[in-house]
């Protein structure tokens, strides 16, 4: 299978390994850290729904949480 | 003698066949006109070409008169008033996965540049970063800080920002709803400290019922590598097709 294209310029021509694997890589960190802030804004959810449950206003919530 | 030093200047009569030798002498003599210092450095030493040697000389648009002093190109008298912008490069790109600009158009000639990439179309939602780039290499070291912020079309605060990581972030695009366009200044990639970058970006959200979004950003990579050109990558292969321009500051 080839590997992605890279345009330099006018120039187009296919990844090196190097360069794939790098690309590859990449994608992989950015997954990650996606999926990080994706659970770290669940939870930020989460604990505004709970503590709206308990009562709390939102202006306390925002107190709270600091946003 | 050198390579340009010339032996003659002929006078050519009506009906006189003439040699290559005689023709090249001529074709060799003029000062050739080139509208940037790539196209210059371009058109020396390829196959056809006359090997660039001491004593040539070159109109380059912009900058003025140059000779070329057997290592490098000596400017002579003041340049030409261009304006504030001097047009560098540009090219247009169709579903690659990353885009770098030619190698060499960050050069001691200026300080400072100003690049826009527009993205028009993209195959899937993809996540968009930025790497600067030396003799033909992206730099893919952990030194790239990002700091964006803004808005987006509900009023709510947006942030794209990322710390030691092994690249600038600057955002993405929804695939159905494509308006992505970034206008950056690349600050001294050429001089021996922090190449930094000011500007800003704005685009269609993943998903795009999460609105278009606005984001002011500056980054910084803290090396003294001489940089002299920047890549655009994808996340998703063969997805982008847009346009990019490259625009140097006039230090004068």
């Amino acid at each position: 299978m080839p590997r992605p294209t890279i345009q330099i310029g006018d120039e187009v021509r296919e990844m090196t390994a190097d360069e794939y694997a790098q690309w590859q890589a990449d994608n992989k960190a950015h997954a990650a850290a996606a999926a990080a802030a994706d659970a770290k804004a669940a939870a930020l959810a989460s604990a505004r729904a709970k503590l709206a449950a308990l009562g709390l206003t939102d202006v306390e919530v925002a107190a709270l949480l600091g946003a | 003698m050198g390579a340009n030093a010339q032996t003659t200047v002929p006078t050519f009569t009506a009906s006189q066949v003439l040699t290559a030798d005689q023709q090249n002498q001529s074709a060799r003599t003029g000062v050739p006109v080139f509208a940037t210092t790539i196209t210059r450095d371009a058109a020396f030493g390829g196959t056809g070409e006359k090997t660039l040697a001491e004593g040539q000389l070159a109109y380059v648009e912009g900058t003025g008169l140059q000779t070329y002093n057997g290592s490098s190109w000596v400017t002579w008298g003041a340049a030409p008033s261009t304006g504030a912008l001097i047009y560098l490069t540009g090219a247009s790109f169709t579903t690659q996965t990353s885009v770098s600009l030619p190698s060499n158009t960050f050069t001691s000639t200026y300080r400072n540049y100003r690049v826009i990439f527009q993205v028009t179309a993209v195959t899937a939602d993809s996540d968009f970063t930025l790497r600067l780039r030396a003799s033909g290499s992206d730099d893919s070291t952990a030194n790239y800080r990002t700091a964006g912020s803004g808005i987006n079309s509900s009023a709510s605060a947006v942030t794209r920002c990322n710390n030691l990581a092994t690249s600038f972030t600057v955002g993405e695009s929804d695939n159905t709803e494509v308006a992505y366009s970034l206008v950056l200044d690349v600050i001294s990639p050429q001089v021996a400290t922090d190449t930094n970058i000011h500007g800003g970006y704005c685009f269609f959200d993943k998903p795009v019922s999460s609105g278009y979004i606005n984001i002011s950003v500056s980054g910084n990579h803290q090396t003294t590598t001489q940089f002299d050109s920047l890549s655009f990558i994808s996340s998703v292969a063969s997805s982008i097709t847009g346009i990019y321009r490259v625009y140097a500051y006039a230090d004068s």
